[in-house]
């Protein structure tokens, strides 16, 4: 009812003509690129978020090299050994050399993690509970012809997939699952949030202009770009992303393309760059109320292309397995696995609320893998789940999937 | 962001109704081509013919190895090399009919995945226990891996012959060998026996009915095997760069010009009906279209297609025989050629398949 409420007042709204409120606050101007200075100095820096994109893509890399053992893979998601000891696990030496880590970031928003760590627990659990599967499962069997309740190899077109006995690929649930919960968690959850972004001394040191100890920004406008940095960290020129939008990682950068790419969302893209660029000007501009207003809106736009994904590869899988391409559809259904995976991290821009439980999340994915799994999954059960991830969403289920 | 996009739906559905939608609805119409007789005379003027060619030619194939083996001189390897491109060449010809037990069998992939992997070959002749219906092992079998095996396994001929000597390689070949034949003798006996009734009989029209998957199965290839396989993937079209040793048969390097042309023949024949086996002519895609259209009104979507294969050949003609010298040396050509070839895709995906209201059934992988 409330919806249909709102929806009137749009509509009223905009037979009055007020329908441009994304009009730019005359306050201020707003940057045709992501491109910040002070005193000729770039305020700019997210290096920390470009290291966890590039520990990721190496972590998902080493997934395909059968030859490395689970110590190592492990290493690469934590960035240290089992018992805590500094690791090498990288073929990049500035990575090793680094002090970040990918688990240490899953799962550790400050508004829903801060007092939820028994969840966050379970998270990072999970992600190295598929790693060791990987190990245990997959590599074992690499030479054999998988089968219902087998794992091993799979033909998707003339190339192998590899497969556990529900199959499903542990490499597709890792990549894909940690774009919600390392990528759009610490963006929408964390470094977009007030409880972040506004914490201890930040809003008087913002308004003083009083920088964080050496550096040339302060930590509002880094918190900030801290986010930006886990869409954009691995652009070739970061203060002008577009242009390479979907080629620079795996990750949420890919999939903001994918979505993009898609008549019915294109336009998703360019409005997530500029609520980065508005939002980032509005903080040097300090007008937090208009600051918000573009947290806000970039919580809406990347909860979708998280959820369109999810859809899509629901949709996509549905179709392959309907026409007896099993390879196909397995590989389009363990990427939607990681995709409904990340789901809990999605965040209702009115409520400030989790779009999803971990309740709701785990059902599905308790409906997806039930029995032998994607070998019996039923179109019914695709198209139930899709149609309860689009109905938290504005798009249609048939908008989603194509 | 929610509420924007329910306006926009509302706007879409409104303009929905106010403007009936008064497009020509012939599409869904049950129209009045006899597709049970052209499912028959696919079966038995191309598919079963073809298929027959195929095993015969794959039977000579196996001789001519042991022939070989017992002589393993030089007019011994140039007769198996023949043989080899004998039953490779019609292989052309039955590469598309993916159907039945073609694809349960996944044919395709055990006998023409290209590029073949080099290393994997090598590992495999050494290996005690290879089982080559891993689908890491489908660049490491069929045509592609006898090229290797034939021209490419040592520096000349002599060297190539001498490699026979040594058990594992000469075994690994036989298996190869044999391995092509029998799978080509199993879709074979099927179709000349229960399957060609169980083929002509499912002649409706949904999405598993057997001119539709047929249908599809002609596309697939197009798109796939023939347009980006033989042309595309290594004139670099999808990487932006061109890679010469992704050709079809890159080691005997001078028969992918004659390979793919066979591959085209063997697409237009099916399309018009013209049967090169019996000599005969029947219901086809082409005469599938052509009464469609008449029966409309349409611009003759025949017409474009024929003409625009006619571009296809015009722009193949002048190629070298080895596609790979070609790329190496002017790769533009190529590209040339994949356009026009693409540009087909749009009429057959596009236009075809609507004209007959048949859907597509496999969708673009997204590459990742």
């Amino acid at each position: 009812m409330l919806k249909y409420q709102i929806l009137f007042i749009v509509l009223v709204s905009i037979a009055f003509g007020a329908c441009d409120g994304t009009e730019p606050n005359a306050m201020f101007d707003i940057p045709s690129s992501y491109s910040f200075e002070r005193n000729g100095e770039s305020t700019v820096n997210y290096s920390g978020q470009t290291d966890r994109i590039l520990m990721g893509e190496e972590l998902i890399q080493a997934m395909q090299d059968f030859s490395l053992d689970e110590a190592t893979l492990k290493e690469m998601f934590a960035n240290e050994t089992t018992s805590g000891e500094d690791a090498n696990p990288f073929s990049n030496e500035s990575l090793n050399a680094s002090t970040k880590s990918i688990k240490s970031k899953v799962a550790s928003s400050s508004d829903f993690f801060s007092s939820n760590t028994v969840e966050s627990a379970s998270i990072k659990d999970d992600f190295e509970s598929w790693i060791s599967a990987h190990i245990s499962e997959i590599i074992p069997n690499q030479n054999m012809v998988a089968s219902a309740g087998q794992a091993g190899q799979i033909a998707d077109g003339s190339t192998p997939r590899y497969i556990n006995a529900k199959g499903l690929e542990y490499n597709q649930a890792i990549n894909k699952g940690l774009i919600g919960a390392l990528m759009v968690d610490q963006m929408i959850n964390n470094y977009l949030s007030t409880s972040v972004l506004d914490a201890g001394t930040n809003i008087e040191d913002n308004d003083e202009g009083i920088l964080a100890t050496d550096k040339p920004y302060t930590n509002m406008e880094h918190k900030w770009d801290e986010a930006y940095g886990y869409l954009f960290g691995a652009s070739e020129v970061g203060v002008d992303p577009m242009s390479t939008l979907g080629s620079d990682d795996n990750f949420l950068n890919k999939y903001l393309a994918r979505v993009d790419s898609d008549e019915d969302f294109s336009g998703i893209a360019m409005d997530i760059y500029n609520a980065f660029k508005h939002g980032r000007a509005a903080i040097v501009a300090r007008d937090y109320v208009t600051r918000d207003e573009q947290a806000a809106i970039l919580r809406d736009r990347i909860s979708t292309v998280v959820a369109v994904r999810a859809v899509y590869y629901l949709q996509q899988g549905k179709v392959a397995l309907e026409t007896g391409d099993l390879g196909g559809g397995f590989h389009d259904l363990s990427e939607g696995f990681g995709f409904i995976y990340s789901l809990r991290f999605l965040r209702n821009t009115n409520e400030n609320m989790a779009l999803f439980t971990r309740s709701e999340v785990d059902s599905f994915i308790s409906d997806l893998m039930a029995g032998h799994g994607f070998w019996e999954v039923t179109s019914t059960t695709l198209d139930s789940i899709s149609e309860a991830i689009a109905s938290q969403f504005s798009f249609t289920i048939s908008q989603a999937a194509s | 962001m929610k509420n924007t996009v329910h306006i926009v739906i509302c706007l879409l559905v409104s303009v929905l109704i106010i403007s009936s939608c008064d497009r020509t609805s012939s599409n869904d119409d049950i129209d009045n081509f006899d597709r049970a007789a052209m499912l028959q005379f696919w079966a038995t003027d191309f598919i079963i013919p073809a298929f027959e060619d195929y095993r015969n030619k794959t039977a000579s194939l196996v001789s001519n190895y042991e022939n070989f083996l017992n002589t393993k001189d030089e007019a011994s390897l140039a007769a198996l090399r023949k043989a080899w491109l004998t039953a490779y060449k019609a292989w052309q010809a039955v590469a598309f009919y993916e159907i039945g037990k073609a694809e349960e069998l996944g044919l395709r992939n055990k006998t023409n995945i290209f590029p073949t992997s080099v290393i994997e070959i090598e590992a495999n002749m050494n290996s005690a226990d290879v089982n080559l219906d891993l689908p890491s092992n489908f660049d490491a079998q069929g045509f592609p891996a006898l090229d290797y095996l034939l021209y490419g396994a040592a520096s000349d001929d002599q060297a190539i012959i001498d490699r026979f000597s040594d058990e594992n390689f000469s075994s690994y070949a036989n298996i190869l060998i044999s391995r092509i034949h029998q799978l080509a003798n199993l879709v074979y006996e099927d179709w000349n026996g229960p399957f060609m009734s169980t083929f002509i009989t499912n002649d409706g029209s949904s999405g598993t009915a057997s001119t539709d998957k047929l249908v599809n199965d002609f596309l697939f290839y197009y798109e796939r095997f023939f347009r980006a396989g033989k042309v595309g993937i290594p004139a670099g079209i999808f990487s932006g760069t061109s890679s010469s040793g992704k050709v079809e048969a890159p080691f005997s390097s001078t028969h992918t010009k004659e390979l793919f042309l066979d591959a085209f023949q063997n697409l237009a024949n099916f399309y018009a009906g013209n049967s090169p086996y019996t000599n005969n002519s029947g219901p086809s895609l082409k005469s599938y279209i052509i009464e469609i259209t008449s029966q409309n009104d349409f611009e003759s979507l025949d017409q474009k297609i024929v003409d625009q294969w006619a571009m296809v050949s015009a722009e193949v003609a002048p190629l070298n025989p080895s596609f790979k010298f070609q790329i190496e040396e002017d790769n533009s050509p190529l590209l040339k050629a994949y356009d026009e070839i693409q540009k087909g895709v749009i009429l057959l995906k596009v236009d075809m398949m609507q004209l007959l209201n048949i859907r597509v059934d496999y969708v673009d992988a997204d590459g990742d």
